[in-house]
């Protein structure tokens, strides 16, 4: 019983300290508080993938009453820990990732032309930025031949070290 | 009941006598057997018969007719008295000579008389004087004399009777007039003459054959006398014996008797207390019988009267009943009358109807063959439209499918791309942190 308690008092203060690096990345005054726009990317730091929808519930909880535009490290900290604990929004695995492309995949083709993902990213469920769009055909359009070959993407995109 | 038992007892009593029986018949042998011993009690007889007839030798021949002789002379001495007593009538036959000599005997026997009574006399009187011992003397001298007188008369008379026989005859034909002493006498002589004359008959070695012979016959008599005992001590037994039985029987019927008494009056009583007992239980049941009458006597009055009560009551219910009865039908007649009228309106109005059915019937044909096609057109359409919408959902289905998938691609597109940039950052990091984080700021 000690020793699981010591080694779950050990791993949430090893979440913490994580926690608190990936915090004071983006605490650019040094006051223990971000942008509620680099919310999102704290959270992705620590190897989670929510969508944009869960993330506006995360931001729901941990904002002020009174919106500053700035969420403090007292209450993301808690927040966090839970979500790390009970290993909400963990990344999902590569042949999941592979299904989803394949749903795209209307024709069953083996890949996704430009046009396609353009179509589906900037339509479909939470519509990317124009600007997102690009970078996102930047990394993984084939130039030769214009088309997505999404099995390597994805498997580039798997998450690796979690 | 009583003469049942008696009737029954002498069986037991015949049944029982069968020993009873058998000791008679054991006395009854001996004299069955008398007969065969009266053949030697002949012969006895003839034993104890002297050898001869007649007597042989001359002394005993003469020996018995001197006895005969004394017996003769005697019996004349003893009817002396009464010649004497009657010497007149027997004068004449007599004669005088000895009719003397009797006279004589008289006086003689008189004296002789007179002077025993008066020594019977002077013997009472005077005992003790010196005289009456002399007269004594004297008078026994002069008995002397006397007696000698009378024994000499005595003698002379016979002798001179003996001359007479005509005398003796009369006298002797006289012969029950003697005296009890004399006539005693002169059988006992007589007896005397028969046995010496038997004894005179038989010799001594006859005798003494015969004394044997009366040894023999007594010893048996003797033996007889104890088996007769013997016998008669066994019929006495047996007469005790049957006594008993007969005692014991009797014991036993006088048990029976009074067993049967008992019994008489034990069912005597039974009977008369079961018959009390009946009477009683007759008397009670006859009251409760009674009382039980009266209570339904009395029920069945009341039930009657209820009865007729509601005997009249129902009658004018129905009275009341056949009145209303009479008016409904009364009624009823209307209504039917009116039915009928109206049911001929009905009927007429009906067919009007009917009519006008008919005609619309037509007409609903006519419609509905138009409603087959225009269902047959309805059918098509809402298969069309049913087609639709499940294309449309389908499409729908497939489009959140992709709203899922793209929103997943796009989630992990943003993660891949924020840790590329981390990744970047921290190799820029080594050179100079703000410039990376102001970097990623702007591209966002």
């Amino acid at each position: 019983m000690a020793e699981e308690k010591d080694a779950a008092d050990s791993l949430v203060s090893d979440l913490q300290k994580r926690i608190t690096e990936a915090f004071e990345v983006f605490d650019h005054e040094s006051n223990k508080t971000v942008d509620v726009r680099e919310i999102g990317t704290i959270i992705r730091s620590l190897g989670c993938c929510p969508t944009e929808g869960e993330l506006h519930d995360m931001l729901a909880e941990v904002e002020e009453e009174e919106p500053t535009g700035y969420i403090r490290f007292e209450k993301f900290s808690p927040m966090m820990t839970k979500v790390l604990l009970e290993r909400r929004y963990r990344p999902i695995s590569e042949d999941i990732l592979l299904r989803a492309f394949e749903v795209l995949d209307e024709k069953k083709k083996g890949f996704l032309t430009k046009d396609e993902l353009v179509k589906y990213m900037t339509e479909e469920g939470e519509p990317f930025t124009q600007e997102e769009m690009e970078e996102m055909i930047s990394a993984s359009v084939d130039p030769d031949k214009n088309i997505v070959p999404y099995k390597e993407y994805a498997a580039m995109m798997v998450v690796e070290d979690y | 009941m009583a003469s049942d038992v008696l009737s029954r007892t002498p069986p037991a009593m015949l049944a029982s006598p069968q020993p009873l029986q058998s000791p008679p018949g054991s006395v009854g042998r001996p004299l069955k057997l008398s007969p065969m011993k009266m053949l030697p009690s002949i012969d006895s007889m003839k034993m104890l018969e002297p050898g001869r007839k007649k007597l042989t030798s001359i002394e005993t021949q003469r020996v018995v007719a001197v006895l005969d002789e004394t017996i003769k002379k005697l019996e004349l001495v003893s009817l002396f008295q009464h010649a004497i007593e009657n010497l007149d009538r027997y004068s004449v036959v007599f004669g005088s000579v000895l009719t003397g000599a009797l006279r004589e005997h008289m006086r003689l026997q008189d004296n002789m008389q007179r002077h025993l009574q008066r020594v019977k006399s002077g013997e009472d009187e005077s005992s003790f004087q010196q005289e009456t011992l002399n007269m004594a003397a004297r008078a026994q001298v002069h008995l002397e004399a006397l007696r000698q007188g009378v024994e000499s008369s005595v003698r002379n008379t016979l002798r001179l009777f003996l001359t007479n026989p005509t005398a003796c005859q009369a006298l002797r034909s006289e012969g029950n007039v003697r005296d009890q002493a004399s006539q005693t006498l002169i059988h006992f002589l007589s007896e005397l003459r028969a046995f010496l004359f038997e004894m005179l008959l038989t010799s001594p070695l006859e005798k003494n054959e015969r004394m044997r012979y009366l040894q023999e016959i007594t010893l048996r008599d003797h033996k007889n006398r104890g088996v007769l005992l013997a016998l008669e001590e066994e019929l006495n037994a047996a007469v005790l014996d049957r006594d008993n039985e007969i005692a014991k029987k009797n014991e036993i019927i006088r048990q029976l008797k009074i067993n049967l008494h008992q019994l008489e009056t034990f069912s005597e009583n039974q009977v008369k207390r079961t018959v009390q007992e009946a009477e009683n239980q007759q008397k009670s049941d006859c009251r409760a019988s009674e009382g039980k009458i009266a209570k339904l006597q009395q029920e069945l009055q009341q039930l009657r009267s209820q009865l007729n009560a509601t005997i009249a009551e129902n009658r004018e219910i129905e009275l009341s009943l056949r009145k209303k009865k009479y008016k409904v039908e009364t009624e009823i007649e209307n209504w039917i009358q009116k039915y009928d009228s109206d049911m001929g309106e009905k009927q007429a109005e009906l067919e009007e109807l009917d009519g006008m059915y008919v005609e619309e019937k037509a007409q609903l044909a006519e419609l509905q063959e138009k409603l087959a096609v225009l269902e047959v057109e309805y059918v098509q359409i809402m298969e069309e439209r049913r087609q639709a919408q499940l294309r449309k959902e389908e499409e729908e289905k497939e489009l959140a499918n992709m709203n899922r998938a793209a929103t997943i691609i796009q989630a992990h597109w943003k993660g891949y791309r924020v840790r590329q940039s981390m990744k970047s950052k921290k190799k820029k990091k080594k050179k100079g942190k703000g410039a990376g984080g102001k970097g990623k700021k702007s591209k966002k």
